[in-house]
């Protein structure tokens, strides 16, 4: 059958007596003909087909390829929340925001201009993202959201994307505030190394409110960041802290008072403000540190010895002497 | 204009006149049944009374199902060609489509008494 042509089936049909017969047979033969050939061509343009599939596959997997590494060197332009969410789905980029009670952390470089002044700019640049990069690795840790860095200024927030609720945002924004103080000071012989006299010391301002969180710019080309009074008051409680200092506001210390030891600083004026705002520090150090802690059941009195006076002291010891002695009373009767 | 099919996302264009049939798209219907066979019927129509008939594909990709529509019309179109009719195919492709040009060379074969001929083109 595969040799079978037109002149084979005339051979095969020539010796068939009957002419309606032969004739039949004839026209059966040429349609199986007919038959083989188009088969014959249609896996042909099915191998052709396939080969053409295997190709696209392969073109597929390559810009697939391309397409991942282009998507890992724009993931470093975004925070790693951002970044999963959009390429998850979880996220559709447009022009949106939403309001959510976030806590918001501002640090940057104490007299950083002076420093930079000083400085050459490729020693500059290398400290820059050394210094950057140190804290960028414990925001990073402690699953902070980056909204951008001005220069030394690291602005991060916590809350949004993800949260794990108001109280422990804050906990965890100011526990990471504490860890970059920490790493600062562990650090500290490392400034020489890039021609610093001096270690660096940051400061920082944090606080806890409702802000505007979403995309904002234009449909071409936007930013995803926060914005409102919230974010105001934390770069205020920036500006105001002095050089090592976490500074707070009263709501972020509402939130972590029971976790964290804090102290009460002076009030202060800030611009855009009306009143005064009532300010805490967070104690890095808390082994070290002369604040005396009070305990008393869930609350926690914190006494900074070394801000006191002789008399404040010496009041606070009466005072002090006097509970005991009244507690000590109270444990008797019973 | 005897018979004519509007150009749809999975179908070509279909324009047929007495003397001349003209394809133009891509062809992998959901039902090939349902899309080749009143092109047949049509086609046979006009081939009964036809002396002269001209045929132009210009397809730009075709399935598996619709390579066995194409190998139908073309006996049909050889068949009768062998019976008289003179009739002219014509296979444009556009010139960087390797595909098509196979797929054009592999139907030459069909025809052993019909005129065939590959027209590459530059943009189809």
């Amino acid at each position: 059958m595969d040799d079978l042509d037109a002149d084979a089936i005339q051979r095969l049909i020539v010796d068939i007596p009957n002419e309606s017969a032969r004739s039949e047979i004839e026209k059966f033969l040429r349609e199986f003909l007919r038959l083989k050939k188009t088969l014959a061509r249609l896996v042909k343009h099915a191998d052709r087909t396939e080969k053409k599939l295997e190709q696209a596959a392969t073109e597929a997997a390559e810009k697939s390829q391309e397409v991942q590494e282009l998507s890992k060197q724009l993931a470093k332009y975004l925070s790693p929340q951002i970044y999963s969410q959009i390429f998850e789905g979880g996220q559709h980029v447009s022009l949106s925001s939403s309001r959510k009670k976030l806590t918001v952390s501002f640090s940057d470089i104490v007299d950083f201009t002076k420093t930079s002044d000083s400085m050459e700019s490729e020693e500059l640049t290398t400290m820059l993202n050394f210094y950057l990069t140190e804290m960028t690795n414990i925001a990073l840790e402690y699953e902070a959201t980056i909204d951008k860095y001005v220069g030394d200024a690291i602005v991060i927030f916590f809350g949004d994307p993800e949260s794990l609720g108001v109280k422990e945002d804050a906990i965890r924004c100011v526990q990471m505030a504490k860890a970059m103080a920490t790493r600062l000071k562990q650090i500290s012989d490392t400034w020489q190394d890039f021609g610093l006299e001096r270690p660096l010391q940051i400061r920082m301002g944090i606080h806890t409110g409702y802000c505007t969180v979403g995309n904002f710019g234009s449909e071409n080309r936007m930013d995803y960041t926060v914005i409102g009074n919230g974010v105001n008051l934390a770069a205020r409680l920036e500006s105001a802290a002095k050089p090592g200092q976490i500074l707070m506001s009263f709501d972020t210390f509402a939130q972590v008072k029971d976790s964290i030891a804090c102290v009460e600083r002076d009030q202060i004026q800030a611009k855009g403000f009306a009143g005064e705002i009532r300010t805490f520090e967070a104690i890095v150090d808390e082994a070290n540190s002369s604040l005396l802690p009070v305990n008393i059941g869930r609350n926690q009195l914190t006494i900074p010895i070394s801000d006191l006076s002789t008399s404040e002291l010496q009041e606070i010891q009466t005072s002090l002497e006097a509970a005991l002695e009244k507690i000590g009373q109270n444990i008797r009767a019973r | 204009m005897i018979f004519t099919l509007e150009k749809t996302k999975r179908t070509p264009s279909v324009e047929l006149s007495e003397k001349m049939l003209v394809v133009k798209g891509e062809c992998y219907p959901e039902n090939i049944a349902e899309f080749s066979e009143p092109i047949m019927e049509n086609v046979q129509a006009v081939l009964e009374k036809a002396r002269v008939f001209d045929v132009i594909f210009e397809l730009i990709y075709f399935n598996s199902s619709s390579a066995m529509f194409l190998f139908d019309l073309f006996n049909m179109l050889d068949d009768a060609a062998g019976n008289g009719c003179e009739i002219a195919v014509k296979w444009r492709y556009a010139a960087d489509d390797d595909s098509m040009e196979e797929a054009g060379a592999d139907f030459e074969d069909a025809f052993e008494h019909a005129s065939y001929e590959l027209e590459p083109r530059d943009e189809i």
